[in-house]
């Protein structure tokens, strides 16, 4: 089933140093943004013809296990993973120290067509315990799409950003992977 | 010559190291205050009536710390080093070595994870004991619980920790005696801990320590009830070593609510009761009640604390003013900023 993304081009955007805003007018940074008002990082890729979807799968899920995600749904045409990458920047909100976004991978088979995105975005804050140790906070993750008070907004605009940075890069990675399906796992090289 | 790579394997490999491995983290706080003890009374050392571990300075914008800890974990093998500098993290929480040093440390220990369930960890250690710590990060209330002072502030040594489960967990170890670097007197305590997570969100630890100083049972559990309020409490009980009349007993009760991202209030009530003259804060079998009231505005990464604090003692232990006469209650305001990074 072709699930139906209305998006904004981030790429325009972020090119041209605009921010974007969705359509009551809230900024979502670099994220594009879904029918259902959610932050999304879309892609879109040819599958080579002789590269099936289940092969597709069994190798991302084969990656996505190997990195701790949990993999939720495996159907003919989609494979749903729910997962986290940890923000390498912290833009500072409390006594948090730099966290996870949350989100979920979904990539989807349209003849041949190979889409895939993450949602579901959500900023686990981190705290340093009484060991010094960065340990999940109490609190609830919350949805990147919230928005916080007038003293926390432009830091927590910066937070997003760092998010984004955090979900291009496992991005970088799934498309790695892609690229990868099929190909031989043992090569021979001559020195 | 031919070579063989299997890539497969290898990129697998990559994979599960790169999730488990991160790079060095350096984190930390800094933090100051000013406050005002309302009987006016100030004793030689500068400190007002209320003997709470920090913002203890009277009518002073006083220094907390500044802490910097660093963390690394490459595959099993973990590391913290959290250096301190300030009265907070001198003199204030770190009892001085041998010849007067402090040598600035609150964290500095090693892990290694066996396997998901099984890790242990060895050096010098911020206290398994208790609900409040020393970082002002991890406090709701920039004042401290009577039970917090008198308790134990580090425990160096060893500890192995085993998770049974994702809902209980148990800790045993052989540690120094209590904020020692170095023990004199060997390796002399023992401490256990049992931690609980009945449901999500709710966390509970069973304390156990006994040796050279005494035995402390402590009872540490925080309920984030929903997501903007949180109730916690601290029960603990201490006997002196060798004799079964000194120590001290009590229990702290903490509620937070917060109102939005940038504002939270909480109220902390404490009874504390000591057995017998010359442990810490009151006279022999007498208790004090606190009630301090905090409120927690944030904006970014700086947490403006401004406080009240009650105290009323069973008997007559606080000044009323410089003239000392005795009175059974004392009084504070203070205002704090902590920048945590």
């Amino acid at each position: 089933m072709v699930n139906l993304i209305v998006m904004f081009i981030a790429g325009a955007a972020i090119g041209h140093g605009n921010p974007l805003k969705d359509d009551v007018g809230r900024s979502n940074g670099q994220f594009a943004v879904d029918q259902r008002g959610k932050f999304v990082v879309y892609h879109s890729e040819t599958l080579p013809g002789e590269v099936s979807f289940s092969a597709v799968q069994a190798h991302l899920s084969a990656f996505l296990e190997a990195k701790g995600n949990k993999v939720i749904v495996r159907s003919a045409t989609r494979l749903e993973s729910e997962g986290s990458a940890p923000m390498k920047k912290h833009a500072g909100i409390g006594n948090y120290v730099a966290g996870t976004v949350n989100y979920k991978l979904v990539v989807e088979d349209n003849d041949g067509e190979l889409n895939y995105w993450f949602t579901d975005l959500t900023y686990q804050p981190y705290r340093n315990d009484r060991y010094g140790k960065r340990i999940k906070a109490t609190t609830a993750p919350i949805p990147l799409e919230s928005q916080l008070s007038k003293l926390n907004e432009e830091v927590w605009k910066k937070q997003r950003n760092h998010a984004y940075e955090a979900i291009s890069e496992v991005a970088n990675q799934v498309a790695k992977q892609l690229a990868t399906v099929d190909k031989p796992k043992v090569i021979t090289t001559s020195m | 010559m031919k070579k063989f790579f299997i890539v497969g394997s290898m990129s697998l490999c990559y994979f599960i190291a790169s999730a488990q491995d991160e790079s060095l983290t350096i984190s930390g706080s800094v933090d100051a205050y000013y406050k005002y003890d309302f009987s006016g009374y100030r004793n030689d050392d500068g400190l007002g009536n209320i003997p709470t571990s920090f913002a203890n300075e009277q009518n002073s914008v006083s220094l907390g710390m500044v802490n910097v800890i660093l963390g690394k974990t490459v595959g099993k093998a973990s590391f913290v080093g959290d250096v301190s500098f300030g009265p907070r993290g001198q003199y204030q929480s770190i009892v001085p070595s041998g010849d007067g040093n402090s040598f600035h440390i609150q964290n500095l220990y090693m892990s290694y994870a066996f396997s998901e369930k099984f890790s242990m960890t060895a050096g010098y250690m911020g206290t398994f004991v208790g609900y409040e710590i020393i970082s002002p990060t991890g406090n709701f209330n920039y004042s401290t619980s009577y039970l917090f002072s008198a308790g134990p502030f580090q425990n160096a040594g060893i500890k192995a920790q085993y998770a049974f489960s994702d809902k209980v967990g148990l800790m045993v170890g052989l540690f120094n005696d209590w904020n020692a670097y170095q023990d004199f007197d060997g390796v002399s305590d023992f401490g256990a801990q049992l931690s609980l997570s009945p449901v999500d969100g709710w966390d509970a630890y069973i304390n156990f320590l006994t040796g050279s100083t005494g035995t402390i049972i402590d009872l540490t559990t925080a309920y984030q009830v929903t997501d903007a309020f949180k109730v916690g409490l601290n029960a603990a009980d201490f006997s002196d070593f060798g004799d079964s009349d000194g120590g001290y007993s009590g229990g702290a009760l903490y509620v937070q609510y917060g109102f939005s991202d940038a504002f939270a209030l909480g109220a902390r009530g404490e009874y504390y009761k000591e057995k017998e003259t010359g442990w810490a804060f009151t006279p022999g079998d007498e208790s004090v009640l606190g009630l301090t009231l905090s409120a927690n505005v944030k904006a970014g990464p700086l947490t403006v604390i401004p406080e009240f604090r009650l105290d009323n003692g069973s008997t007559e232990m606080f000044y009323k003013s410089m003239d000392l006469d005795l009175t059974k209650s004392a009084s504070q305001f203070s205002l704090a900023l902590v920048y945590a990074f």
